[in-house]
């Protein structure tokens, strides 16, 4: 097969290109033009660029919040109020803030379907989906945490419900305890833990999740041939270096951060009037519902079980499923599994609308 | 400090973590111990007593809460749902042993309201028959709401305004924006051609990402000199 060399070498550079050598040599920013398979460049070999693009959104936006949010209980929801009311654009930022957390939840959820269904987890990438499931994990903290600091009623009850969790835990549990750190409101320590403790871990995990990434290489696309071992895309698969990879995922996120912005304007997040203890009248964020049906049925135990179930099965995937095959067809027991798992999640959520919802806070 | 909080959480009845656990020489022994270990945490919520009322608060309730949670009730369903509920929680402050700093006379013109179907008046009785008690209140620690004032939800988004329509419009540009670069940007090639043009290779035995060099992204572009 006849190859051509990446670039052209006999156009002269020109002032940009003069001027990006110069930070090159200081910056070694050529490093990131290592060769990604042309596959890698699909909508849905991007999602965790996606996934990545939303947390920039949520940093941005979440360093103008605490700028306004008080995290003293007697003034949480006031702050939130007054941003929403009185300070200009507060109330769209609050709302980009408040979507762009939905799209990470949803990227990330769909970025780790794909790899289910491509079986990029497979070796020598366990590890890495491992990371994959620990951000998953702190994404969902950083949900339930930030519908807490809202400081409703429906942050308040969605606290009540994770401090019955804490106590099911037993010691496992001590940091949701209110009387770990007795002169201090929770919902301070919730809100440290929102604006650094969970950002901080999973910037730290998403960074070694890409240094593995580019270690182990983008996994081949299983609809196409592999090279020998089935580890990695073929040589002959043409490729564009990764900055182009970069290009399209900034497209992508710039697509995003539109929606975002619509959704903002046209849809904004509610809230509610400030919380009272003992009563437990509102539902969940969506994200949740499914453990709501579980509550409603088996009791707060069965929160723990339904999340200690879906997250057990998401760890154990690459230790269980030891078939080398990657395409989808040819795994008959994964695909069972998958559609089973996301049957199970999706009826559970639905079913909620049909329940009448039981008290077990008040 | 921490650690002592760390350790004596640790010492609950029901999570009792013993001696360290032996390094396990085989990856089936160590298996065996992640095995033991989920088992361990399993059987410990098993056994862990079920939750009970929230906030674990026990014993007599202050009457000013009864009237907070009535006004909860309201602010979260101003409806039939909402006023029965509120008035329960009236009536169990009516009937109940603490009253301290609540002006009873107040939830008695809120009980009539609500039952005249009027809960708006009702709210606002209610709200002004606890105001001793919660001007008596501490600052809030632990799971305290610290809420004097329940008060309404945020009222929803209204029509449009100037500074929305032009949000909205920017927001627009940028996704226009976005999809058109993506769709500019996109692989020269989709799933079939890519599979086709593979299947016509023959194998070489690396991987694509190892090599710097690269194929015509199109067949027509041909070799380059």
């Amino acid at each position: 097969m006849t190859r051509v060399e990446e670039r052209p070498v006999s156009s002269p550079p020109t002032r940009t290109r003069r001027a990006l050598d110069v930070i090159d040599e200081r910056l070694g920013i050529r490093a990131l033009e290592y060769p990604v398979p042309e596959h890698g460049n699909k909508l849905a070999w991007s999602l965790g660029g996606v996934t990545a693009v939303s947390l920039l959104i949520l940093i941005v936006t979440g360093v103008i919040l605490v700028q306004f949010y008080n995290p003293v209980p007697e003034a949480a929801n006031d702050s939130v109020r007054n941003l929403v009311t009185d300070v200009w654009g507060g109330g769209f930022v609050r709302g980009v803030h408040f979507w762009a957390a939905q799209a990470m939840y949803v990227t990330a959820a769909l970025h780790m379907l794909r790899v289910f269904l491509t079986g990029s987890y497979k070796r020598p990438r366990e590890a890495n989906w491992l990371i994959g499931v620990a951000m998953f994990g702190l994404v969902t903290l950083a949900l339930f945490t930030g519908t807490v600091l809202k400081w409703d009623q429906e942050g308040f009850e969605a606290l009540g419900h994770n401090l019955e969790i804490g106590k099911l835990l037993g010691g496992v549990g001590f940091w949701f305890s209110p009387t770990f750190a007795e002169n201090v409101p929770i919902l301070v320590r919730l809100y440290s833990a929102h604006v650094v403790v969970i950002p901080g871990l999973i910037l730290v995990l998403a960074t070694l999740h890409a240094l593995l990434v580019k270690k182990h290489k983008i996994s081949p696309h299983p609809a196409l041939p592999s090279e020998g071992s089935g580890e990695q895309a073929p040589a002959a698969e043409p490729t564009e270096p990764f900055t182009h990879h970069l290009r399209r995922i900034s497209s992508f996120g710039l697509a995003l951060l539109g929606g975002i912005g619509l959704l903002a304007v046209l849809l904004p997040p509610g809230l509610g009037a400030r919380p009272v203890a003992g009563i437990e009248v509102t539902e969940p964020p969506l994200n949740f519902w499914w453990l709501y049906t579980l509550e409603n049925w088996f009791g707060l135990n069965a929160i723990v079980y339904g999340e200690g179930v879906f997250f057990g099965l998401l760890v154990l995937i690459p230790f269980i499923d030891r078939n080398p095959e990657r395409f989808w067809r040819r795994r008959p027991v994964a695909m069972a599994l998958l559609v089973l798992f996301l049957a199970a999640v999706i009826v559970l959520t639905i079913l909620l609308k049909f329940l009448t919802p039981e008290v077990h806070l008040g | 400090m921490f650690l002592a909080r760390l350790l004596r959480s640790l010492r609950t009845p029901s999570l009792r973590l013993g001696r360290p656990a032996r390094r396990h020489r085989y990856v089936g022994a160590s298996r065996r111990g992640l095995f033991l270990a989920m088992g361990l945490l399993l059987a410990m919520s098993l056994t862990s007593p079920p939750a009970s009322a929230h906030g674990g608060e026990e014993g007599v309730q202050e009457g000013y809460v009864f009237v907070q949670q009535a006004l909860g009730h309201l602010a979260a369903d101003p409806g039939p749902t909402g006023v029965a509920a509120a008035e329960a929680k009236v009536q169990e402050m009516l009937s109940g042993p603490d009253q301290d700093g609540v002006d009873v006379a107040l939830v008695d013109q809120a009980q009539q309201a609500l039952t005249a179907g009027r809960p708006a008046v009702a709210q606002q009785a209610l709200q002004e028959s606890i105001a001793e008690a919660v001007s008596e209140l501490d600052p809030a620690f632990g799971e305290q709401t610290g809420t004097t004032v329940v008060g309404e939800p945020l009222a929803g988004r209204g029509s449009l305004g100037g500074t929305d329509w032009t949000l909205g419009g920017l927001s627009l540009l940028l996704l226009a924006v976005g999809v058109g670069l993506a769709v500019w940007f996109r692989p020269a090639e989709n799933m079939a051609q890519l599979r086709r043009r593979l299947n016509a290779t023959p194998a070489t035995g690396t991987d694509a990402s190892t090599t710097s060099e690269r194929l015509p992204l199109h067949p027509q572009d041909g070799p380059q000199p």
